[in-house]
């Protein structure tokens, strides 16, 4: 059976200088994988890679067997990325941002409030649905941007550092969101530095540059 | 120690860090601003001058229409001061010296009055060089000499409450300022509506016109009261500065300042998109098809900066206003009406584009809605058509002009719209047009650093000033609308294709 995403062998190198050592995985639905390393170690591009947002210069990436495009629809709908921060709408409330992504992936209103409803409360930010992100604290706004990405269907989820300045509750609320994700059947591969997130979410662990 | 020699002592402790400019600086600032004066600004005085001197222009200038114009401009200018001071105040220090007296024991009044008065004779120059331009007309014939000095006059009167008006939408809260705006909106209904001898402010300051209704002391009486009570607003307002304003504006300024100075003049724009705080009851049903959806959201998003939607309204209306100014010109400085016309639609376009902005911005990052960036540019349209189409040929019809010059308002509307959207897709500047072209003149990359960051200006003014020399007219435009339409087009999916790439 083939794998859901595989990258063999790549690595990216740009003048000289490595910003992801030669690396390989493999990930299948409902998987988890937290991708470790110090800082610098190439975690971020990786993702950008996975992601199809950085071309590897060396090995491929293949989702479900064909080679990554990102610019192609059904690899663009399989595939959701939390890499720095989404795109704000600063004049939508976070409620209604999270509807206007819905929308965009055919929910008619009913359902798409529903969904909206359930990603703020699986967060615990139900209480700011009618802010404004201008309106939130810096751990607020990384749960929202959580938000946005989860909010959107996917097949595989990356997610760079989501435990970014989050208390241990919240972070709690992380990874109860991402195993459920999970059960459901979506393959999550997820930078970070937080052991404790690694053990909630009970993930294998990939370590980036270890070799180096 | 008194207020006024602590604020000097903290002023020359500022200086002494080294961020203040020396005295060389300022005098390379006066020589180079001399040698811009007379290379570009002489010239370019002088053509208009001319432009207006001539007789198709005088006698256009003469109409009591123009008169109508100057009444509903200065109407403008107040409502454009109110919403200018809440993003970018008359007290915008550096935020050094923001910080270091605005949240000492200081009174406002001692701590800011110098800069007030900088930005405030600044502006009042400003305003009457600009008068003084308008009516150089007459005053090269030696038409109407005293007429043309009273409207100069009546214009540095006119711009006190203007420098006032200013500071009060850096001052008064969001809720005065909203009180104000209504108010301002209204004087701007009676300059439109009311007879020219009505004594408004605006209307005085038209009835001063060359050609408007002949006469001085009572217009120049009520500019004159009117200025009076703006002195004593500005020191009452003053009074009531508050701290956390000052350093608002200043760090903002500040940050735009900078980001333009490395060419990023959409970033430096960005900055005084002021943030929505109220409005958020209104409901956005986000009905299908999509694009109604889309269409909801950017109406009920572009309501929630009321004050920013209102000028931007105004200010279409106003680009109507000047199209059917235009179309009464047979000859004459038709391309300075039409190129104002088509600056002031693309500017006021700025609150209903909001939509391209953040369309743009999804290119090349991770996929959040669930359509390309090119799909949800596309469906962001029918805002800024509806805007730039409808508001300015409405405004072109209640201005009496005809169903051919609302056509022609329309489609230029149109096509502005399309360079807003090509501009809202420029990312940063290509690295290639920083490095150094050497001529035997010098560097000449600022040349083409300048014509990137100008080139949406460059656009809108090339197909105004085109369109006021067409022999075509009305529908007829469509003839050579549509393939520019088409290039803008192509053009603005080539930079997201680059950008998602």
């Amino acid at each position: 059976m083939t794998a859901l995403l595989t990258a063999s062998d790549v690595g990216v190198v740009v003048d000289e200088q490595v910003l992801l050592p030669t690396t390989t995985l493999t990930i299948d639905q409902g998987q988890t994988l937290a991708v470790r390393g110090e800082n610098g170690a190439g975690k971020t591009t990786l993702l950008r890679v996975l992601a199809g947002l950085m071309p590897a210069t060396s090995g491929d990436v293949l989702l479900e067997g064909e080679p990554l495009h990102i610019r192609r629809r059904a690899h663009r709908g399989a595939i959701a990325a939390m890499i720095g921060a989404p795109p704000l709408s600063r004049d939508l409330t976070l409620a209604e941002q999270l509807r206007f992504i819905r929308a965009t992936w055919g929910d008619d209103a009913g359902t798409g409030e529903r969904q909206t409803v359930a990603v703020l409360e699986e967060l615990g930010i139900a209480s700011l649905k009618m802010r404004y992100p201008s309106e939130l604290s810096s751990g607020q706004l990384q749960l929202f941007c959580l938000a946005l990405t989860l909010a959107r269907p996917s097949r595989v989820l990356l997610l760079d550092e989501p435990e970014q300045r989050l208390d241990a509750h919240r972070q709690g609320l992380v990874a109860d969101a991402l195993r459920r994700r999970s059960g459901a059947g979506c393959a999550i591969v997820f930078a970070t530095h937080s052991t404790a997130l690694v053990e909630a979410i009970g993930s294998d662990v990939l370590t980036v540059g270890e070799n180096e | 120690m008194r207020d006024r020699a602590r604020v000097a002592a903290t002023r020359a402790v500022h200086r002494a860090r080294g961020s203040h400019r020396t005295r060389g600086d300022t005098a390379y600032l006066a020589y180079i601003s001399v040698l811009v004066a007379a290379i570009v600004g002489v010239p370019i005085i002088r053509t208009i001058v001319l432009a207006l001197a001539a007789p198709e222009a005088m006698e256009a200038l003469g109409h009591e229409s123009t008169a109508r114009l100057i009444a509903v401009v200065g109407a403008l200018v107040w409502v454009g001061a109110l919403a200018l001071g809440r993003v970018r105040g008359p007290i915008t220090p550096d935020p050094f010296v923001a910080v270091t007296l605005g949240r000492s024991d200081i009174s406002p009044r001692a701590a800011w009055s110098r800069e007030l008065l900088g930005s405030s004779v600044g502006a009042c120059l400003a305003l009457t060089a600009l008068a003084t331009l308008t009516v150089s007309g007459f005053l090269a014939r030696g038409v109407a000499i005293d007429t043309a000095i009273a409207f100069i006059v009546g214009s540095l009167l006119f711009a006190v409450p203007t420098a006032a008006i200013w500071l009060a939408g850096q001052v008064v809260t969001r809720r005065t300022a909203a009180v104000c705006g209504v108010v301002l909106v209204a004087l701007l209904a009676g300059a439109v509506s009311l007879p020219l001898d009505a004594l408004l402010p605006a209307t005085a300051l038209a009835g001063l016109w060359p050609g408007g209704i002949g006469a001085t002391v009572a217009p120049l009486s009520a500019l004159g009261a009117c200025a009076i009570i703006a002195l004593v607003a500005i020191a009452l307002l003053l009074d009531r500065m508050l701290p956390n304003s000052v350093e608002d504006h200043a760090h903002r300024w500040e940050a735009m300042t900078v980001l333009a100075g490395t060419g990023d003049i959409s970033g430096a724009l960005d900055r005084t998109r002021t943030r929505p705080v109220t409005g958020r009851r209104m409901r956005i049903a986000f009905a299908r098809p999509l694009v109604v959806a889309v269409l909801q959201r950017a109406l009920v998003g572009a309501l929630r900066t009321p004050l920013r939607a209102a000028v931007a309204l105004i200010a279409l209306a106003a680009a109507g206003a000047g199209w059917a100014w235009f179309a009464q010109l047979q000859e004459g400085p038709r391309w300075v009406a039409a190129i104002g016309a088509g600056l002031l639609t693309f500017a006021a376009l700025g609150p209903f584009i909001d939509g391209f902005r953040e369309a743009a911005d999804t290119a090349g990052r991770p996929a959040v809605y669930g359509r390309t960036a090119g799909w949800l540019l596309a469906l962001h349209l029918p805002l800024p058509l509806l805007m730039g189409v409808l508001v300015p040929s409405v405004a072109v019809l209640l201005a009496g002009s005809d169903l051919g010059t609302a056509a022609m308002a329309a489609t230029i509307g149109a096509m502005l719209v399309a360079v807003r959207a090509y501009d809202s897709t420029k990312g940063p500047m290509p690295i290639e047009l920083m490095m150094p072209v050497p001529t035997p003149a010098g560097d000449a990359s600022s040349i083409g650093m300048w014509a990137w960051q100008a080139d949406a200006l460059l656009w809108t003014a090339v197909l105004s000033f085109w369109l006021s020399t067409s022999s075509t007219a009305g529908p007829a435009t469509l003839l050579w609308a549509l393939p520019v339409a088409a290039l803008l087009t192509a053009l603005t999916a080539g930079r997201l294709g680059r950008a998602a790439s």
